[in-house]
């Protein structure tokens, strides 16, 4: 389907990204630095025609230039600032393109919330094999609540941008301006980098993620879940995507929403988004011909939990989720054959990490 | 255990309640005369008097400013319907006797709301009681709250008012906060012979987690034994089945903070039988998640869920599900109305 990014929506014209200008006004690689350009040229897409049937090809420039922030993030050290500002230029170049209910192949390795938990995330390619021998899909939530959301979100971007095909970033509702004020990104990127430049440009990258994926047409994956003003794939199509997370309406329910054991749609405690019932999820599983809704956003102290008589599963992936909650995590394996399999995890051992200096989280004392 | 490590976590009581009033949660017209002094004296009681400050006044998230919002409400809750119940029918009036009280100002708002017929003793350590002693005296408001003389002229220095206080009981006749470690059950059991028989009720707000198994159950005996009329209210983590417990054991463990206690009574029940068999009879007891759903007026809730956005559901469940609060009633009946869990 064809996103007509010209025409903003109301709430996108408020909240227009603010990355560098507007990277469909111009032509990307103009303003790029000479070692991170991209080989193809798109300029069709910037007057609203054709787009490019398969992603941006990248220079071997920039695939050396990715690899070395990689390892540089490997070992939990966040980038510059000026090296997450040709990221985010990069990346945006990838996940423009991206549809709104992104394609993805089995087989495939899907994840919940990281919630800025690295080094559980390192533990998570342990667990689930390395990118890009496996391919991998991440429902959101990279940021905020751990210690370390810069080189966490900064590490799946870069792999992004180096691997678009092997692996799909979709947004959370933490990836989102509002929330990560109050949960820590903000913070972090203040603490590590002395201003808000860098959660600026991220925050603004976040505007582009794919809000769903849809795994061989059987699997529908996103954050959070269904929608009241949604009932078929293709009116999430339809949504332009490109702007903050709204506080209402069906963007805002599929990063926001709950399974429920009450049946029909029920008001959020969280106080935005819906819960549904087994109802509501079999008649979209039914009318869309998917077997199964995965969602991560709620924490889960298996790592993983089916719902709604397993039309529904919430996969989450931050062991001990904030240093505190003692859960396991999980991963789901899908294979060739639709097989599932779910590798559950615990927090991974830091060597070298002194434990005293490590900060305690809250308790009532 | 260490006093100075159990004292520090009064200024995690304290931050909490100070992100409450900031957050509009609760009012504490008290709370700005504690923090004074703090500001004043933390630096005569630690080397780092600057980080503790700081630490202090750290912004809360909402899940914990939930979870501290329902802690306070529900022992206000209990205080107030056991002075509704007893303060008239009582012809001595009735007493309030808080266990390792810190830096709690509750003390203040229910001497100010009754000024007759109730009673306040807050017992905590001798270092912990000249510090508030020292807030209360050098500070007119809660010297008039609590009944005492205030003296213009007896704090031109800090310092030297300061360290010219003693460790002695500050005495009025409607409150009293008296220096006492809990553990030397010898002391406690004289003092408390010494108090006239009347409804008391006993307040021991995460207090008893810091004591090991033999300090605590010489405590509860002791409060058993020799107060006559007597509820007892204790709100303490619970350690639960899962990996919170032992999760919280280690992080807590990073502050030299052990809590023995935890996953020997790691359960409603277990705590329940706990206390049943120091010898209370009557013993009532909930999760404090249950308590946040039962014991709060509706449009309170909507009050409190409209505050802050709370993205946390599920860790708020967990982590309330980890905090208990049981009340022990002896010598008397206390019609209180709350709701417990039944099925313990």
């Amino acid at each position: 389907m064809e996103l007509d990014q010209d025409v903003p929506m109301e709430d996108a014209v408020e909240l227009e990204p603010t990355l560098d200008e507007d990277p469909l006004s111009t032509t990307p690689s103009a303003d790029y630095d000479s070692d991170v350009i991209f080989m193809n040229n798109d300029s069709a897409n910037q007057q609203g025609m054709a787009k490019p049937t398969s992603l941006p090809q990248l220079s071997g420039s920039n695939i050396s230039q990715l690899d070395q922030w990689i390892e540089h993030l490997s070992k939990c050290q966040p980038l510059s600032e000026e090296s997450v500002k040709s990221l985010c230029k990069m990346a945006v170049d990838v996940l423009q393109f991206e549809e709104n209910v992104q394609p993805v192949n089995v087989p495939v390795t899907i994840c919940g919330d990281v919630h800025g938990q690295f080094h559980d995330l390192m533990e998570l390619f342990k667990i689930g094999g390395p990118c890009p021998d496996t391919n991998y899909l991440f429902m959101g939530d990279y940021v905020d609540r751990g210690y370390y959301s810069v080189e966490t979100v900064s590490y799946l971007v870069c792999m992004k941008v180096r691997y678009p095909n092997r692996i799909t970033i979709l947004r959370g509702n933490h990836e989102s301006r509002q929330i990560t004020q109050v949960y820590g990104f903000y913070d972090e990127c203040l603490r590590k980098y002395g201003t808000s430049n860098v959660w600026k440009m991220f925050t603004d990258l976040f505007d582009y993620f794919p809000i769903t994926a849809l795994v061989d047409n059987k699997i529908f994956c996103l954050h959070g879940g269904l929608s009241p003003m949604i009932e078929t794939i293709d009116q999430v199509r339809e949504l332009n995507r490109i702007q903050e997370v709204p506080h209402e309406g069906p963007m805002c329910d599929l990063l926001w929403s709950d399974p429920d054991d009450r049946g029909g749609w029920g008001i959020s405690p969280r106080g935005a988004g819906f819960t549904f019932g087994q109802d509501i999820s079999e008649q979209f599983n039914h009318t869309n011909g998917l077997s199964l809704i995965a969602r991560a956003h709620q924490l889960v102290m298996e790592g993983y939990s089916w719902s709604h008589q397993e039309s529904v599963v919430t996969i989450f992936s931050a062991p001990n989720y904030c240093y505190r909650c003692g859960n396991q995590a999980a991963i789901m394996e899908v294979d060739e054959e639709h097989n599932r399999q779910f590798l559950q995890y615990d927090p991974s051992v830091r060597p070298g990490e002194p434990t005293v200096t490590r900060k305690t989280p809250d308790y009532f004392l | 255990m260490d006093e100075q490590i159990i004292r520090s976590t009064d200024n995690d009581a304290l931050s909490c309640r100070y992100s409450l009033t900031l957050n509009t949660y609760i009012t504490d017209p008290y709370l700005p005369h504690i923090l004074t002094g703090f500001q004043k004296f933390l630096k005569y009681e630690t080397t780092a008097p600057r980080r503790a400050l700081g630490a202090l006044t750290k912004p809360k998230l909402p899940v914990i400013n939930r979870g501290s919002f329902i802690r306070i409400r529900s022992i206000d809750i209990i205080i107030k319907r056991f002075i509704d119940q007893f303060k008239e029918s009582s012809k001595d009036g009735i007493r309030i006797l808080n266990l390792g009280a810190g830096s709690d100002t509750r003390a203040f708002d229910i001497l100010t709301l009754n000024k007759e017929k109730v009673e306040v003793i807050e017992v905590d350590f001798p270092d912990s009681v000249k510090f508030k002693k020292a807030t209360i005296l050098d500070n007119q408001f809660l010297s008039n709250v609590i009944g005492y003389p205030f003296d213009n002229e007896a704090h031109r220095s800090d310092e030297k008012f300061y360290h010219g206080l003693d460790h002695t009981e500050l005495k009025t006749e409607r409150y009293r906060l008296v220096p006492m470690d809990l553990r030397e059950t010898d002391k406690l059991k004289s003092f408390l012979s010494e108090l006239s028989v009347k409804p008391t009720l006993i307040i021991s707000e995460c207090m008893l987690c810091y004591l090991n198994t033999l300090e605590s159950e010489a405590l509860l005996t002791t409060l058993h034994e020799n107060i006559k009329q007597g509820v007892l209210a204790i709100y303490d983590p619970l350690g639960g089945e899962g990996g919170f417990g032992h999760v919280m054991i280690d992080n807590l463990r990073l502050r030299n903070l052990p809590l023995t206690t935890l996953l020997e009574f790691n359960t409603l029940k277990k705590y329940h039988t706990r206390l049943q068999s120091i010898g209370f009879n009557k013993v009532e007891i909930d999760h404090m998640y249950n308590i946040l759903n039962h014991w709060l007026p509706q449009d309170e809730i909507r009050r409190i869920s409209r505050i802050e956005f709370l993205d946390e559901i599920e860790e708020l469940k967990l982590l309330l599900e980890h905090y208990c609060l049981s009340l022990s009633t002896w010598g008397i009946t206390f019609d209180h109305g709350l709701r417990f869990n039944d099925s313990v």
